[in-house]
């Protein structure tokens, strides 16, 4: 008798709703796929934070489809585990990086009852600052080479990177930190733009035409 | 008697080698590396993958782990810090093995029969349809890309370009979306109905990896 019992658990997502956490899953899983492994064999600077800032976009604009607590962390596991599973090979970093991002934005974005723009904007901030946080896990502890050693990297690199001298500390990390969270709060901004059209289009009857 | 073991035996290495690893000091992350290949060795390739692939990122990846300490140590600590980069790239060798030998033997049928078994009934189910459904999306991104394109979208690039990109691609992707839960429900799938019979259950192999896994825990932490 208990085993053919709902789980209050399993009760929780309809079919429709797996099946968006599927195909949102999968938008962020092919971009990873495309994208991202063109941007990181051509070395752009900045590739997590872009990669970080798509992947939320589709993950937040999936929330405004599947309006659940759970809905962007759920996109974010399907990712990774697509990851795993269909891209082969090791590529425990970039798993790590999705699962953390999409949690965070989750977090954020249960700060509010209902999906609102101001949450999204927090989400994608929150989720896309991991980005900067990533390598002090993945090779400051996991790698062991020390948060002190990764910590001078950062510095190194930001400097390089923004024209600033090594010297300026403060600046350096206000300015990567500053990056990092106004691209993800764009990222979450246009989500809630292109979630919205998405909607106008479908309930208008638009095809698959751009 | 099959000596392949389930998803739960692989999974138990994969963590056991990320906590052996992260809680292993100098060089005893070395017999965890061992093992690992040891059993790679022992059960032979994943289905998946027969052959496995230098991946030549990792092997940079790794030399740089072992070069990097030697050259930033002066003249007297050459030696010592190049046994610090050994250690490292060690460490970074035996997470990349561990998490090899799960992706390359564990299959998505498998995997989703876990997270059902585990009560996550939906994320089992909505992993495999995401699985099916990566080629039609990353297809479906290369039709709107095109079609954008040959419409002169993409002639001023900018944000607006970008978005009705996003905007024609997630519209097609849910009009696809929503055949699948129609092909889902015609099949009277229920995510919250009774869980499946086919739950994974655990081997006698799976027994044998943990009791690998105590005996190299306690030789490292012996030795």
């Amino acid at each position: 008798m208990s085993s053919a019992r709902p789980s209050r658990r399993a009760a929780r997502w309809s079919v429709r709703d797996l099946v968006y956490i599927a195909i949102f899953g999968a938008l962020w899983g092919g971009l990873e796929a495309s994208l991202g492994s063109y941007l990181h064999v051509v070395k752009v600077p900045f590739t997590g934070v872009v990669m970080a800032s798509l992947g939320l976009l589709l993950a937040l604009v999936g929330r405004l489809f599947v309006p659940r607590r759970g809905s962007v962390a759920m996109i974010g596991v399907v990712t990774a585990l697509l990851k795993m599973l269909s891209l082969g090979g090791i590529v425990l970093n970039p798993m790590i990086g999705i699962l953390a991002e999409s949690a965070l934005a989750e977090l954020a974005l249960s700060a509010w009852k209902r999906p609102a723009r101001e949450a999204f904007a927090l989400a994608g901030a929150v989720g896309v600052l991991w980005v900067f946080f990533h390598p002090f896990l993945t090779q400051g502890i996991l790698a062991g080479q020390g948060i002190v050693t990764v910590y001078g990297w950062a510095l190194a690199s930001g400097a390089r990177l923004l024209g600033l001298p090594l010297e300026a500390v403060g600046a350096i990390l206000a300015s990567l930190l500053a990056l990092h969270a106004g691209a993800g709060a764009v990222a979450g901004l246009l989500a809630w733009e292109v979630g919205w059209a998405v909607r106008r289009r479908i309930s208008s009857g638009g095809g698959l035409s751009p | 008697m099959s000596l392949r073991p389930s998803v739960y035996g692989y999974l138990l290495l994969l963590l056991w080698a990320v906590a052996a690893t992260l809680a292993l000091q100098e060089w005893r992350a070395a017999w965890v590396l061992a093992a690992l290949l040891a059993v790679r060795l022992a059960l032979g390739a994943g289905e998946k993958e027969p052959r496995p692939r230098v991946r030549w990122r990792w092997v940079a990846i790794l030399g740089a782990l072992l070069l990097v300490p030697w050259l930033l140590a002066g003249e007297g600590g050459r030696w010592a810090g190049f046994l610090l980069g050994v250690q490292m790239a060690l460490r970074g060798a035996t997470v990349l093995v561990a998490a090899h030998l799960f992706a390359s033997a564990v299959s998505v049928a498998e995997l989703t029969a876990l997270f059902e078994g585990l009560g996550a009934r939906g994320l089992g189910f909505a992993v495999g349809v995401a699985f099916n459904l990566l080629p039609t999306v990353q297809e479906m991104a290369r039709t709107t890309y095109h079609a954008m394109r040959l419409r002169g979208a993409f002639r001023r690039p900018g944000l607006r370009a970008a978005r009705l990109f996003l905007v024609t691609l997630v519209s097609g992707a849910l009009r696809h979306a929503d055949e699948v839960v129609a092909a889902a429900e015609a099949r009277a799938f229920d995510p919250a109905g009774p869980a499946p019979a086919r739950v994974p259950r655990p081997v006698r192999a799976d027994a044998g990896l943990a009791l690998l896994v105590l005996m190299v825990t306690a030789a490292a932490l012996l030795w």
